[in-house]
């Protein structure tokens, strides 16, 4: 049978190298060798294992959004082409993590500055009134909002400590950062939130 | 601040409001809040809403939202990976050079804007229509400014199954069973059939059967299903009563199988499966790769979800592990075996590596029916109980579908190969044809025959069998281009041969099935060019009946 999955990315000398066997298992070596090669059902399969790790991740990282399932595609149209490439220094779901936070970290820049402007607009318009009448909605909405006022280094670090269990280590690894830059955007976010939850 | 507040410390116990409470409310949450200090903080909860609305927050906060509300369908999934396989080119990192020019386009369509804008503010100047295209505009067509709408669209593109020459039609592969249109309708006489066939298979009897180009489906002794439906988007089969095992390699644009028992709607989105309806009407789904939903009929409301593995109960809603009856039933649809190199893989009797089935150690030479633990004793071979009929469908004669085309020249294939070649050949070929004469092991002979002429293919005398195999892989393994080139490797080299009809048929049929519709309409001209009055040309003619004109 033809696949029909889109030629993937030329043959590259990290192809070569095969992945390092203590962050993947037999199977995942043997799906990857597949994936890469452009076999649909290893693509499936490799999609299937961890869609919804990357779609979660999204959710929790920029709540309910219209633009979650665009961005789950893209994440994996981009793990897909970079696949040739993975060298297996990590497990699947940290490049994977790795990849998500790439696709999505411009897009919460953008989306905070603008939020931050729009926020400040309201609350200097509207009062404290207004901040007491949003109280009476959902908690969880209310959480989810003040998430929002968190700036994006600070809420990724957030998420991916207490959402998704990953350690200081694992953070660092996935955002390309030192450990004590990565301790110190926890304790800033945990202080910020506990501004923002107490002030309101 | 709230009346909590207020409260003066009694029984020398410091005073504890609304300060301490926001100070303690992230350990609160995180549950590291001193026992002492946590009675004190819930204390104060009680008497202070603003801090239960606070401290309510903080533990949303820190919860994070539910992640049940991210979850995704097995459909909806399947549309997501096909837009992700489309958007893949699209995401591929521009080159340099290809990017400076993206850059230096937008540079030029500003510059042009702006020149534009004074022309329409300059009077005396040339007017807008006539000015000469810019031809730095056209550089702007690049391919990054056009595919987001396409992406959101490309959805309703049709798939591979898309022409009726493909859906409609389907083919027996092997076996013996009896055919018949929809009702009472009359018997099906050839080996291809189209939909609203019934297909009832009598005990000692079982049927193979390609469907799509896609889908091969084994039915057991005691089998009555009918193929109901058929189209880009589902393909339906009515399961009364038996045991049918279907392997389909479903492409994302395929679409998706239902099959309906009296009790149950199984939909598979591409699988190794069996289904059984027994002699009570019950439904039981199993599951050796992939993952099938089981639905209720009447509402479509989802019952269970089964993975590989499992063989689900639907009646009794209980889930326990594949069995060795279902694998045997699959094992014909196996087409998974080692292969190296230019090597085509075939199977060969080892359950498929991709099959899940607990128990099973993973070391390709003990994957073997033989070696599938049995929970319970095995039951009897299956002797259903024959359902009173009035009708004269398992009567007579006609109770056998008529032979692939293939088997006569297979036969004297098989004979006039064993007579020419020394002996050892001839052991081997015979070693190939007992596996053929049996529906349930001509899966194998693909293999075998495969070996037998890496041997001795150089045999001029032997050259059909090329045919053979492009036959036998095109039926059980669905691989299509080997098929095709192994029917063009035969008529290169015998363009004559009195079987060459048979090769230019099966390389028409080979190009629908893989979905090549326009491949299978030269094909089906090239066909009947040569043979306008060949034993095959009533069926091209039924597929693409355009074609009359090359009469």
């Amino acid at each position: 049978m033809t696949p029909t999955a889109p030629a993937f990315a030329e043959p590259t000398d990290a192809v070569a190298d095969a992945p390092h066997v203590e962050y993947l298992s037999s199977a995942e070596q043997f799906m990857l060798s597949q994936a890469r090669a452009g076999n649909p059902r290893a693509l499936r399969q490799f999609y299937d294992e961890h869609q919804a790790q990357v779609r979660g991740h999204l959710y929790r990282l920029l709540g309910p959004d219209s633009e979650i399932d665009d961005l789950v595609q893209t994440v994996f149209a981009r793990a897909f082409i970079a696949l040739p490439s993975f060298r297996g220094n990590s497990t699947l779901s940290t490049w994977l993590y790795r990849i998500t936070t790439n696709t999505t970290h411009n897009l919460l820049r953008q989306r905070f500055r603008r939020g931050r402007v729009k926020a400040a607009f309201q609350w200097w318009l509207s009062g404290r009134a207004a901040q007491l009448q949003a109280s009476q909605s959902d908690v969880r909405d209310e959480a989810g909002r003040v998430l929002q006022h968190l700036a994006p280094d600070l809420r990724e670090v957030f998420v991916f400590y207490h959402y998704e269990g990953l350690t200081l280590q694992e953070i660092a690894q996935i955002l390309d950062k030192p450990l004590s830059t990565i301790g110190d955007r926890l304790t800033r976010a945990r202080k910020r939130l506990h501004e923002l939850v107490t002030t309101t | 601040m709230t009346q909590a507040d207020d409260n003066q410390p009694t029984d020398g116990a410091a005073r504890y409001g609304c300060l301490e409470a926001h100070e303690d409310a992230e350990l609160a949450v995180a549950d590291r809040l001193h026992p002492t200090a946590l009675a004190r903080f819930k204390a104060h909860l009680r008497g202070c809403s603003d801090c239960r609305r606070m401290h309510a927050v903080m533990d949303a906060v820190y919860r994070g939202p539910d992640p049940a509300a991210s979850g995704v369908g097995i459909v909806r999934g399947d549309r997501e990976f096909a837009a992700i396989l489309r958007r893949v080119p699209l995401e591929r990192p521009q080159p340099w050079p290809q990017r400076l020019l993206h850059t230096s386009g937008v540079v030029a369509l500003a510059s042009t804007a702006v020149a534009l804008v004074v022309t329409l503010v300059s009077p005396g100047q040339q007017p807008l229509e006539h000015m000469p295209h810019s031809g730095v505009t056209a550089s702007l067509g690049s391919p990054s400014a056009a595919p987001d709408h396409e992406v959101e669209h490309s959805g309703d593109e049709p798939g591979v199954a898309a022409h009726q020459a493909q859906v409609d039609y389907g083919r027996v592969i092997a076996g013996r069973g009896f055919l018949s249109t929809r009702g009472d309708g009359p018997p099906v006489l050839t080996d291809t059939f189209t939909v609203g066939t019934r297909f009832a298979t009598e005990p000692g009897q079982s049927l193979q059967v390609g469907l799509l180009g896609r889908i091969l489906a084994n039915f057991e002794a005691g089998t009555d299903i009918e193929w109901t439906q058929a189209g880009p988007a589902a393909l339906d089969l009515t399961l009364e009563r038996g045991l049918i095992a279907v392997r389909y390699e479903r492409q994302p644009e395929d679409p998706v199988l239902n099959i309906h028992t009296p009790s149950a709607l199984v939909r598979v989105v591409g699988t190794v499966f069996t289904v059984e309806v027994d002699a009570e009407g019950r439904t039981m789904v199993s599951v050796l790769r992939g993952e099938v939903e089981v639905l209720n009929p009447e509402d479509q409301a989802l019952i269970g979800e089964v993975q590989a593995g499992y063989r689900f109960d639907m009646e009794r809603s209980t889930y326990t592990d594949v069995g060795r009856t279902e694998v045997r039933v699959a094992m014909p649809l196996s087409n998974e075996g080692p292969g190296h190199g230019d090597v085509v893989r075939s199977a060969d009797g080892t359950i498929p590596g991709s099959w899940v089935v607990p128990g099973l150690p993973a070391a390709p030479s003990l994957r073997r029916l033989e070696n599938i633990l049995i929970p319970a004793p095995l039951p009897e071979p299956r002797e259903r109980p024959q359902v009173a009929r009035s009708d004269r469908r398992y009567a007579g004669p006609l109770a056998a579908a008529k032979a692939d085309d293939g088997q006569g020249l297979i036969d004297k294939l098989v004979r006039d190969a064993a007579e020419t070649r020394r002996e050892e050949g001839r052991a081997a070929l015979e070693h190939c044809k007992s596996l053929y004469q049996s529906a349930q092991s001509r899966y194998l002979s693909a293999r075998c025959l495969t070996r037998f002429m890496a041997e001795h293919g150089d045999d001029e005398d032997l050259v059909e069998g090329h045919l053979l195999i492009g036959i036998l892989r095109m039926d059980f393994a669905n691989d299509y281009p080997a098929a095709k080139l192994a029917f063009q490797t035969f008529l290169e080299r015998a363009p004559t041969h009195p079987e060459a009809e048979l090769a230019r048929y099966r390389l028409w049929l080979a190009n629908i099935e893989h979905g090549d519709v326009p491949g299978a309409i030269e094909r089906g001209r090239e066909y009947l060019r040569r043979y306008p009055n060949g034993k095959f040309a009533g069926k091209i003619l039924q597929r693409f009946p355009k074609l009359v004109s090359e009469l």
